[in-house]
């Protein structure tokens, strides 16, 4: 590529630093470091939940069953926390995915309910205004230059009072619960939903997108510190525009699989997922990728928050443990993640033995002025 | 809030040492109330520190001895040196941009309260408009955020602020360059009120680039060089050139062209150490690689320049003068417009945009330590690559393989050291020379057809700096014009062939040749005017 080809100064003794091992004890080495609890903690977590809860309920919770179950109730979380990822990426909290995703599987109930359009038509339609949705969201996040957590409030409410305009604060049954619910969201593979698998297959291609495009790259780059991506001569706005569309899609995506799952569309069904997608998203950026926003980490910990909620409502614990559980969950993923950064600065008064903890790249050096 | 009396402050053998650095060594020196004392020094010589000591900001080396009036300490904390009727304006002011004129004032010694402790707003409002119009400005908008206010008055709520008499017996006032951030119009008002506060009978110890108000304003002047302080005159007894010759001190003898870092070998040194391309070469005679006519900023007033191919472009100036946005406007980055702009002879039109300036081949590369130089989250690859990503694109897919091999040349050639996981290393993780030459290798891997470097050499040691310039004179040999802004004096004695100095937002002067000296630039950009009546610099 376009290296200069005259080396500089290449004649110097040292100058050049040498790997001081092959590749193998490097291989070695990255396998290490993949598989350090600190990378991955949210898989040895996972573990010791299910040890936890297979104690706890050794009737219940040790079963096939238990899997299935967990990832059909939260394949449509998992959904819901890929979107958040992709403008989290790009440096933009995007708060009105709840709302998009409660719109969604209204719109897509009402339509089959009130007119006459097939099952395609109907989804069809609802995903032409998801994309409308996004693109409101970039008008006033992108070149309106609201600060996207006030901006997305906003447009989240507007598009929460259309949900209930259009339904007219009714649960819709009506030409839900049958074909298209089936169709949908029926049973698949070894009888885990339909769902489970489009979250696999989102996971696998926001995975590749983020991290093997240039579009993902400059997401990150976007997210990680604008000023460089604006001097690199990246296109921020447009985008951000298309992160805030994609965002939209999967989570109009999210809420028609969620109608089509449950055969039902209540107006209300969509901002209880804002949360769960947000912790998900934040500890998910622990795992895997040294606190970047990842496909593969949001979805581990989509699993791991749904194994807790799980294991907690198998257990009799009262209703609100769960709730409780998320909301620890969060706090604890922000923290994490905004304590695996790089710069030492931020390390200054912390004992070093809670720094190499938190810390998520082992091989890093210990912080020193 | 006068002293009857004069009051002196004596500080004897003052020393503060940072781990690896001496910042102040054995420092004797004695202010007195009623007097200007000005405070001279490159940057990095021990201006700031001294005042950081004398705040409490600072703890100073045992053995240093501070002595106020009666008072003998040998270490002040902020309360011990407001007690002793020091007050102090640091450079960015201290000003907070959301609160009124009236919050940030009271921000110095708290709220005038009623008696059940509500604040009473009136009385502050009153005393604000008092202490403002001591400085002359008693009639700006007391209530709107500072983020409106100008300059000059953000600097004078800090002054006032400073010198508010509730505080206690105010017998000092410390104002680290209060001129860089001002507009050179308003410089005459704060020359003015520092007379007004002298007359007061507080002495004021004044920290400043600026060699014209020294002598306008000053009534004894101190310098400061790597630490040390060489000495104390009182003004009538020294003149402008002499004050620059004790600031930069006797030319070094060992220059540091004359060690030879580690990357560059004897021969390429030879080759490379005379300036790219000798003024009047005929290099010079070629049409310019880009020529910017009439170049407007916030702080630049109508910038004419060319430059050639294989020219190395040297933009000096104070803060303030326009030296730190000169880059960045060339490119777009920040708003500015040009009246005239072609590059490689073809007129361009359209306003510049840093994606519009790449594509052009104008680029830029701002120092390590800049806003938007690299990304601490993302590996060297990762930031090396970013603006040429499309070229390892295949399929959408960014080949990985192909930015490593890329990223390897470059931190063999460039010489980066990045350990033993190199290319993969976190850009944070690399050493201040090490992260610099990554910019600069981010840079050159676009091949530039002009390249403006801001700050190349911030906080970058010896040897890297050495390969720095070695990097920059090889490339601009190439072909390539390279302009490159800095506050640092020496980065043009090794590697410019030209330098422009930026005052007050115009060129003033174009040093070439043999005037491109550590000493010759330093004495035209802190002479600034001057020079156009007395030296014999050839004026633009």
């Amino acid at each position: 590529m376009s290296v200069s080809d005259r080396p500089l100064a290449t004649s110097a003794p040292g100058g050049v630093p040498q790997p001081a091992a092959g590749p193998a004890a490097r291989r070695g080495r990255a396998w290490a470091r993949l598989l350090s609890p600190r990378k991955i903690g949210a898989l040895y977590f996972l573990i010791l939940i299910c040890i936890f809860f297979s104690v706890l309920d050794p009737n219940t919770f040790p079963q096939v069953e238990t899997i299935r179950s967990i990832l059909n109730e939260y394949s449509v979380s998992g959904i819901m926390a890929l979107a958040v990822i992709i403008t989290l990426a790009s440096g933009l909290f995007d708060l009105s995915v709840g709302y998009t995703m409660g719109f969604a599987g209204t719109l897509v109930a009402w339509l089959l309910a009130n007119t006459s359009m097939s099952s395609t038509e109907a989804i069809l339609l609802t995903m032409i205004t998801g994309l409308v949705i996004g693109l409101v969201n970039a008008l006033v996040v992108v070149f309106l230059r609201i600060d996207s957590i006030i901006a997305t409030l906003g447009t989240g409410a507007i598009i929460g009072a259309i949900t209930v305009g259009v339904s007219g604060n009714q649960i819709i049954v009506k030409n839900v619960s049958g074909a298209f619910s089936r169709d949908i969201a029926g049973l698949s593979i070894s009888n885990f939903t339909e769902p489970v698998f489009y979250m696999l297959a989102l996971m696998i291609i926001i995975g590749l997108l983020m991290e093997q495009t240039s579009v993902g790259r400059y997401w990150y780059a976007i997210g990680f510190e604008l000023d460089v991506a604006r001097l690199a001569g990246i296109r921020v706005k447009l985008l951000q525009t298309a992160a805030l569309i994609l965002t939209a899609l999967v989570a109009s995506w999210a809420g028609i699989a969620l109608t089509a799952r449950i055969g039902a569309a209540s107006p209300d069904a969509g901002p209880s997922y804002l949360l769960p997608a947000f912790a998900a998203a934040f500890l998910g950026a622990t795992q895997f990728r040294d606190g970047r926003f990842n496909a593969w980490g949001t979805i581990l910990a989509t699993i791991l928050l749904g194994a807790g909620q799980y294991g907690i409502l198998l257990s009799g614990a009262p209703v609100w443990a769960p709730d409780a559980f998320y909301g620890v969950a969060l706090i604890g993923a922000v923290a994490i993640t905004s304590l695996t950064g790089n710069a030492t600065s931020r390390w200054r008064g912390w004992p070093p033995w809670l720094r190499r903890i938190v810390r998520a790249d082992p091989a890093a050096p210990a912080a020193s002025q | 809030m006068t002293t009857a009396t004069t009051t002196s402050l004596h500080v004897e053998h003052l020393s503060k040492t940072f781990p690896g650095q001496v910042a102040l060594s054995d420092v004797t020196l004695e202010l007195t109330t009623g007097e200007v004392h000005c405070v001279l020094g490159q940057n990095g010589s021990g201006k700031s520190t001294f005042i950081k000591v004398l705040s409490g900001y600072h703890i100073p080396d045992p053995g240093s001895v501070i002595r106020v009036g009666d008072t003998v300490a040998a270490r002040l904390n902020p309360t011990e040196s407001r007690q002793l009727g020091l007050r102090f304006v640091h450079q960015q002011a201290g000003i907070v941009s959301q609160l009124s004129a009236v919050e940030n004032v009271a921000m110095g010694i708290g709220f005038a309260r009623r008696r059940a402790g509500v604040i009473d707003w009136k009385s502050q409002e009153a005393r604000t408009r008092e202490l403002l119009s001591l400085v002359g400005r008693g009639d700006i908008d007391i209530w709107g955020p500072m983020s409106r206010a100008r300059a000059i008055d953000r600097t004078a709520v800090a002054i006032a602020r400073a010198i508010d008499p509730a505080g206690g017996e105010i017998r000092f006032l410390f104002l680290d360059e209060p001129t860089a951030a001002l507009p050179p119009t308003e410089v005459d008002y704060l020359c003015e009120l520092i007379e007004t506060v002298r007359d007061r009978g507080i002495g004021v110890v004044y920290v400043t680039h600026r060699l014209d108000e020294v002598f306008r304003i000053g009534d004894r002047v101190s310098v400061l060089r790597d630490a040390k302080l060489l000495g104390t005159w009182p003004i009538g007894e020294i003149n402008h050139d002499q004050l620059v010759d004790i600031i930069v001190g006797p030319p070094l003898t060992e220059g540091p062209q004359a060690e030879i870092p580690a990357e560059v070998t004897p021969a390429d040194l030879a080759e490379e150490a005379a300036p790219a391309v000798p003024a009047g070469s005929p290099a010079q005679a070629e049409s310019p690689v880009v020529s910017v006519r009439g170049l407007r900023s916030e702080l630049l007033r109508d910038l004419s320049f060319e430059l050639h191919p294989g020219e190395i472009v040297g933009v000096a100036g104070l803060a303030g003068s326009g030296r730190e946005e000169l880059p960045y406007a060339l490119i777009g980055a920040i708003p500015a417009t040009i009246e005239a702009l072609e590059v490689q002879g073809q007129p361009v039109t359209d306003r510049l945009t840093p994606r519009s300036a790449k594509q052009l081949g104008l680029l830029l590369a701002p120092g390590n330590r800049q806003l938007g130089s690299a990304i601490s989250k993302f590996v060297l690859r990762e930031n090396l690559t970013l603006p040429a990503i499309p070229l390892y694109t295949r399929l959408l897919q960014v080949v990985r393989d192909r930015e490593r091999t890329v990223s390897r040349n470059w931190i063999r050639d460039l010489s980066i050291r990045a350990g033993e996981r190199g290319e993969e290393r976190f850009y944070a993780e690399l050493s201040g020379g090490n992260q610099q030459k990554v910019i600069i290798a981010k840079w050159l891997n676009m091949r530039p057809t002009v390249l403006a470097l801001d700050e190349p050499t911030s906080g970058v040691d010896v040897g890297a700096r050495e390969a720095i310039y070695a990097i920059i004179r090889h490339h601009a040999k190439e072909g390539m014009a390279i302009l490159l802004a800095s506050s640092d004096f020496q980065d043009f004695a090794h590697v410019c062939s030209r330098v422009l100095v930026l005052w007050e937002g115009e060129v003033i002067a174009e040093l070439t040749g043999d005037q491109v000296t550590e000493e010759a630039i330093l004495a035209t950009v802190m002479g600034g005017r001057r020079n156009t009546t007395t030296s014999e610099v050839p004026v633009l």
